[in-house]
């Protein structure tokens, strides 16, 4: 290898461990804020407002587990509420506050199979008007997504369930690999290795579609040749 | 669980193993997560320096974390829309209240209790509609000036005027009563309007063989009346 490459892998190498040290120094502040301001066991107990605490302490990460499960057309802001209403009601048969992240993981991996099973149903069997198709994909929301959003969301959801959650969760900003853990009811080492796979398999899922296209745009091109040959 | 997770503790002892694939992705993981270690840096150097191909898959795996970062955070912004139901208040008010809501919500809508509704506006004595609405006649009020039951009349009007609206259900659904301390009765009710739409053109939801969502054009001549999509 010659100098200059060395040089810029080493220019490189620095800002990466510079812009690491700030993440993690960031990540670690605000996990240690999350895990102190959750009143759970007051929840349980049935305190209304230290229920309310616990829910906007957990909401985002119940939104990714319900990105993770639900079916591409059912709607994330309708789990979300389902959720809700179902954490209200049956939050007092958690009987150990250690057990409440499971539970809730439970909770609603549960409401994005049942309810997703029953928008589909319901929606196809409803008229819709011209235009009024919606993909969720294409936005979240309504938050549009970039092209490259779309793409990797698409092959992220692809991926086998057990790498898909894991992998989705990291990208929710503040939640540390302990975090993870502790909502998925795993090892933090398994945690950390399902991402990294999972990362893998992402990576070479998009690089097999982006040959495929490729492929695909040579065969059009040599088509439209022969074509007007 | 997974079976490597032994590997993760000390990846520069580990290069030479079978394992190297697995610990590479560990430690690209590990800077896109930024939480690899100084050990781990130098284990990184030692990897690009014989092979360099592991920069272009940091740099796809930094980008497409990137992408499903932007995912995530427009599926935290709709998380943090959602809140309790109900707000605080007395455990007993709360919890009838989110029930009153899985109720109306169209969760478990059987449950709803139907009763017969009177109210000059809406009786069914005073007007031939078969659906009994009677939207008040009268001088048209201004809609920024008008209270929220004259403006509802007035999309009704506008709605049967312009044959978008067939009229209104005589009926409303009570979602919840509840006694108040002044010695009144808070009533929340459903009111069901029934519209029409003349198409030329319709579409159902459908489900591909790889489960993506698609629209199928209904073919408009061989519906019977009254039938569904």
């Amino acid at each position: 290898m010659t100098g200059a490459p060395k040089r810029r892998i080493r220019v490189v190498d620095k800002q990466l461990k510079e812009s690491s040290q700030t993440n993690e120094q960031g990540i670690r502040v605000l996990s240690e804020r999350w895990e102190q301001t959750l009143p759970i066991e007051q929840a349980i107990e049935g305190h209304a407002e230290a229920l309310s605490q616990v829910w906007v302490g957990v909401r985002r990460w119940v939104a990714v587990i319900l990105m993770a499960h639900k079916p591409r057309e059912a709607d994330l802001e309708d789990l979300l509420q389902i959720v809700a209403l179902q954490v209200c009601r049956k939050v007092h048969e958690v009987r150990d506050p250690a057990l409440f992240k499971p539970w809730l993981r439970t909770v609603t991996i549960n409401i994005a199979r049942e309810q997703g099973r029953k928008a589909t149903r319901k929606r196809a069997g409803m008229l819709r008007l011209v235009g009024r198709g919606k993909n969720e994909s294409d936005s979240i929301g309504s938050m549009q997504l970039s092209e490259d959003a779309r793409r990797v969301l698409d092959a992220a959801l692809s991926l086998p369930e057990k790498y898909r959650e894991p992998v989705l969760m990291r990208c929710q900003q503040s939640m540390s690999y302990k975090q993870i853990a502790e909502v998925l009811s795993l090892p933090e080492t398994t945690v950390e290795t399902r991402i990294a796979r999972g990362r893998r398999m992402l990576r070479e899922t998009l690089d097999l579609q982006s040959k495929q296209l490729e492929a695909q745009q040579k065969q059009d091109t040599r088509a439209v040749r022969v074509g007007g040959a | 669980m997974d079976t490597n997770n032994d590997n993760t503790n000390n990846p520069s002892s580990e290069w030479k193993s079978e394992n190297s694939a697995h610990l590479r992705d560990l430690l690209i993981s590990r800077v896109i997560d930024g939480s690899a270690s100084a050990e781990d840096w130098s284990s990184f150097r030692i990897l690009a320096s014989t092979d360099a191909e592991v920069w272009n898959d940091l740099s796809d795996a930094q980008r497409e974390h990137e992408a499903l970062c932007e995912v995530m955070h427009a599926a935290s912004s709709i998380a943090d829309g959602v809140d309790l139901p109900g707000g605080s208040g007395s455990p007993i008010v709360f919890e009838s209240r989110v029930n009153a809501a899985a109720r109306w919500g169209g969760w478990a809508v059987a449950a709803v209790l139907m009763l017969g509704w009177f109210t000059g506006t809406f009786s069914m004595n005073q007007t031939n509609n078969p659906l009994g609405t009677n939207p008040q006649t009268g001088s048209m009020v201004p809609l920024n000036a008008a209270d929220p039951e004259q403006a509802f009349n007035q999309y009704l009007q506008a709605g049967q005027a312009d044959g978008k609206v067939v009229g209104e259900m005589p009926d409303h659904v009570v979602v919840e009563t509840r006694p108040l301390v002044d010695g009144t009765v808070e009533v929340i009710y459903l009111r069901q309007v029934i519209e029409r739409r003349v198409l030329n053109q319709a579409f159902r939801e459908a489900v591909d063989e790889f489960g993506n969502p698609v629209v199928v054009p209904v073919d408009l001549k061989t519906l019977k009346r009254g039938s569904a999509f």
